[in-house]
């Protein structure tokens, strides 16, 4: 490894794609598969509030207890964790198709083009991330929406560095140059040789970074930017259940188990490609 | 000397662009900011004069080129504009909060270097055996559980029932120390890895063997071959992790009360409060590029390689 090796390839990530050793996609697929079941295997109402019922703990009719209006955690965290996975899964596929497109066109753009594009990309990977996010957010107004919108912009220009690095190795490559000597115009080359080339390469480092953003989305609803109450948002509703700690800790517990049942696969399956690649 | 003055044409350029791109945020506001700070401000729906009023005020009725050219002039001066939600000017709002938020970072900066680098070389000695895996286990599970989690959980049992340090902080060094720990072991988490990667690389380099060969002890090993090139490696992330402090502190300030600039910018999105959004972010991306290139520059001086250009 050289001791400049940071400015390209930050992780180490940049080889991943070179082995498979296991397929995060499929953690993924099987984490979107749960978190869209589950809101109907679980049942109940997120929204539904017994007063009567309020701060109950777990019992059979509500497993994980109840919260300050006596609605259902269990109903609440399910909810909860979908909506944060759908959110988590549309910032990186827009970071990571922006990045693509964005990349690959950097690479395949001559000169001053290409030039200012990736000037672009530079730009947006020397801006700290979250703080930027939270300022988007501010400016847009809390939500859902508007949170995807923030983190899919601070979030692309890594994707468009790796994409702009692995386009030019294919640009330069055999596979292109023989294409482009038999008549194939540059833009089919780029489309059909390059970003599908690059989109495979780069889709284990997005399925791997679906965690992450979770627990980023989850930081942002803690601090109140998230999906706006009534809606269950996890980080929003440990936010809530820090007044009820020694009252009603299912509160605080369920939600945060709930984002380390989700983010752990992620964060397991990244350790061990981590491990794989960098150990040589 | 080249070198030197390209780095500050590179700054100063990165320092106009951001601050263009920052004052643009202005522009994603939805509806008449006037009518918003004073509908807030009045706890009533404003007359038109009013808002035509509190437009003249905030400069706003001013073509846009110009009003960027005014906030671009007083941000040369630290004068960052009147905020939107408090009276007052931005920058004696956020400038004593700066200091509380260095406080904590540098803090948990320097828990988190002693920590990762122990850890990570730790872990590589140990490869494969017992402390490595549990390292691993423990560094993967802890970097699952959101800070904020940790935060509150160790306020109600260390903080409240334990009476060990202060749940409404005052920003003191005193003060830092339980929320930097806490921020120190989550940013632990992610560098330990690094570190141990780093580490598995200098370990079966040709270096360490020979060393290992002449009969030289692990320790001396560790102190002579080691050490210097986990440090000059790890470098950049340290760079990563003090660029990024204003942003990464944002959640566990929130958590502790904390007076630093993270919650406050929270509290400022919360409330649309748009100039002290402009001037937090330009500071943060100012402080990320200083950061990671003050980095840069230590691994220069630390590094006769690179200094010598042989490397």
């Amino acid at each position: 490894m050289n001791a400049f090796a940071f400015d390209r390839d930050r992780l180490g990530l940049r080889r991943l794609g070179l082995r498979r050793p296991v397929s995060p996609a499929l953690i993924v697929l099987a984490v979107l598969v749960i978190v869209t079941l589950a809101p109907a295997v679980v049942g109940g109402d997120p929204l539904n509030q017994e007063l009567t019922n309020a701060l109950q703990g777990p019992s059979p009719h509500h497993l994980l207890g109840t919260d300050e209006y006596g609605r259902d955690v269990l109903a609440r965290v399910v909810h909860g964790t979908r909506t944060s996975v759908y959110a988590s899964l549309a910032v990186v596929g827009i970071a990571l198709l922006g990045g693509i497109v964005i990349g690959s066109l950097a690479a395949a753009v001559p000169s001053h083009g290409g030039r200012t594009i990736s000037l672009l990309t530079d730009f947006f990977l020397g801006i700290p991330g979250v703080i930027v996010a939270i300022a988007i957010v501010g400016a847009l107004g809390p939500g859902t929406r508007n949170l995807i919108v923030a983190f899919a912009i601070t979030g692309w220009a890594w994707y468009a560095r790796l994409a702009e690095e692995h386009a030019r190795q294919l640009l330069s490559g055999r596979v292109v140059t023989v294409a482009r000597v038999s008549g194939v115009p540059a833009w089919r080359c780029v489309s059909g040789h390059v970003i599908p080339h690059v989109f495979r390469r780069l889709l284990v480092v997005a399925c791997l970074d679906v965690g992450w953003v979770v627990l980023a989305i989850a930081g942002l609803g803690y601090l109140g930017l998230g999906a706006q109450p009534p809606a269950p948002e996890l980080g929003q509703m440990i936010s809530d259940g820090q007044g009820y700690v020694l009252q009603a800790p299912w509160m605080i517990l369920a939600p945060a188990g709930a984002l380390m049942l989700v983010v752990l696969p992620f964060v397991a399956a990244g350790e061990r490609v981590h491990g794989r690649v960098l150990r040589v | 000397m080249r070198a030197a003055l390209r780095w500050v044409a590179a700054f100063a350029a990165l320092v106009l662009a951001s601050a263009v791109a920052v004052f643009c945020l202005q522009l994603l506001v939805p509806g008449d900011p006037a009518a918003t700070i004073l509908s807030t401000q009045l706890g009533r729906q404003p007359s038109q004069a009013e808002i035509v009023a509190e437009r003249a005020q905030l400069g706003l009725n001013q073509p846009f080129p110009t009003r960027l050219w005014h906030w671009i002039e007083g941000a040369t001066h630290g004068d960052f504009g009147r905020s939107w939600a408090t009276p007052g000017n931005v920058g004696s709002l956020i400038w004593p909060r700066i200091e509380a938020t260095v406080r904590l970072g540098l803090v948990a900066l320097t828990l988190a270097v002693v920590l990762a680098l122990a850890g990570g070389i730790v872990a590589a000695l140990f490869r494969d055996r017992t402390a490595d895996r549990l390292l691993r286990v423990v560094v993967t599970v802890l970097a699952c559980i959101p800070a904020f989690v940790l935060g509150v959980l160790v306020i109600q049992f260390v903080v409240v029932d334990a009476h060990i340090g202060q749940v409404l902080t005052d920003g003191s060094w005193r003060a830092a120390l339980l929320p930097g720990a806490l921020l120190g072991v989550t940013i632990a988490c992610y560098w330990v890895r690094v570190v141990r990667a780093i580490a598995l690389d200098v370990l079966n380099s040709d270096v360490v063997r020979t060393a290992r060969a002449r009969g030289a002890s692990w320790p001396t090993v560790i102190r002579a071959h080691v050490l210097p090139r986990v440090v000059l490696e790890f470098l950049p992330y340290v760079g990563l992790g003090i660029g990024s402090i204003i942003g990464a502190t944002a959640v566990m300030e929130v958590v502790f009360s904390w007076p630093g600039i993270g919650a406050y910018a929270a509290q400022a999105a919360v409330r649309r409060d748009m100039p002290v959004l402009q001037a937090v972010v330009l500071l943060s991306i100012i402080t990320f590029r200083l950061g990671t290139d003050a980095m840069r520059g230590v691994g220069w001086i630390l590094d006769p390689r690179r200094r010598s250009g042989t490397a």
